[in-house]
């Protein structure tokens, strides 16, 4: 079992993760752990520096909100590591969130459902198994 | 090419077709768009505000965008091909 803390004074649980691309390692980046969100998010310029594009992506997706409507993708990223694991070959949705939250992307339900976990709110911790196949 | 159109030019209003053909494989913000219904990519023409070859690029043109229209939108003019395997097995 792996264990990550949070801050349980935020407002949102954020945990560190990485990404890897075609130019290689990415910095540190702040997630939040949404287990509302179907997809794993990650905001365009994260992946536009690490050489991802859409035109490698595997489908385009639209948003809709108040304001508009928003276009963004879907990609396989090269390997994804977060809350004490790592992925390679996983899907990322690209897209944007708004201004000012200070976070680079969503933990969703596509990185969340491989394991099982436990949100610790008051510790700030959170458990994470592997899923028993 | 990259750029952002000042907002005190005049700007021609574009079908999708159009924007295609001006801007291929960039990231587009348009404002203005006629909107058919709110359900689907459908539109007679609109402003494009902003053309980006990145779309990452193209976030900020759109927080400028929504600061002076109240209609905006950022699209694809591209085609996605998938996935190019980085590492070839003889």
């Amino acid at each position: 079992m792996r264990i990550t803390r949070f801050d349980p004074t935020s407002d949102l649980i954020i945990v560190p993760g990485q990404i890897w691309g075609p130019r290689g390692e990415g910095p540190r980046l702040d997630l939040v752990l949404d287990t509302g969100a179907a997809e794993t998010v990650v905001i365009p310029e994260v992946l536009d520096a690490l050489g991802y594009s859409a035109r490698e992506g595997d489908a385009i997706t639209v948003m809709r909100s108040a304001v508009g409507c928003e276009q963004g993708y879907l990609i396989r990223i090269a390997r994804f590591a977060c809350l004490g694991f790592q992925l390679s070959d996983f899907q990322v949705h690209a897209h944007d969130l708004p201004e000012g939250w200070g976070i680079h992307g969503l933990i969703g339900l596509s990185f969340l459902r491989q394991f099982n976990y436990e949100i610790r709110s008051i510790e700030g911790r959170l458990l994470v198994d592997r899923a028993a196949a | 090419m990259s750029d952002v159109l000042p907002l005190s030019s005049p700007r021609e209003r574009m079908s999708w077709g159009e924007i295609c053909q001006h801007f291929p494989g960039e990231w587009v913000v348009l404002v203005d768009a006629d909107w058919v219904d709110d359900h689907n990519f459908e539109f007679g023409t609109a402003h494009v505000f902003a053309h980006r070859s990145r779309r990452g690029e193209a976030t900020k043109d759109m927080g400028a965008a929504c600061r002076s229209f109240e209609n905006v939108g950022c699209f694809f003019t591209g085609r996605i091909r998938g996935a190019i395997p980085r590492l070839v097995v003889p």
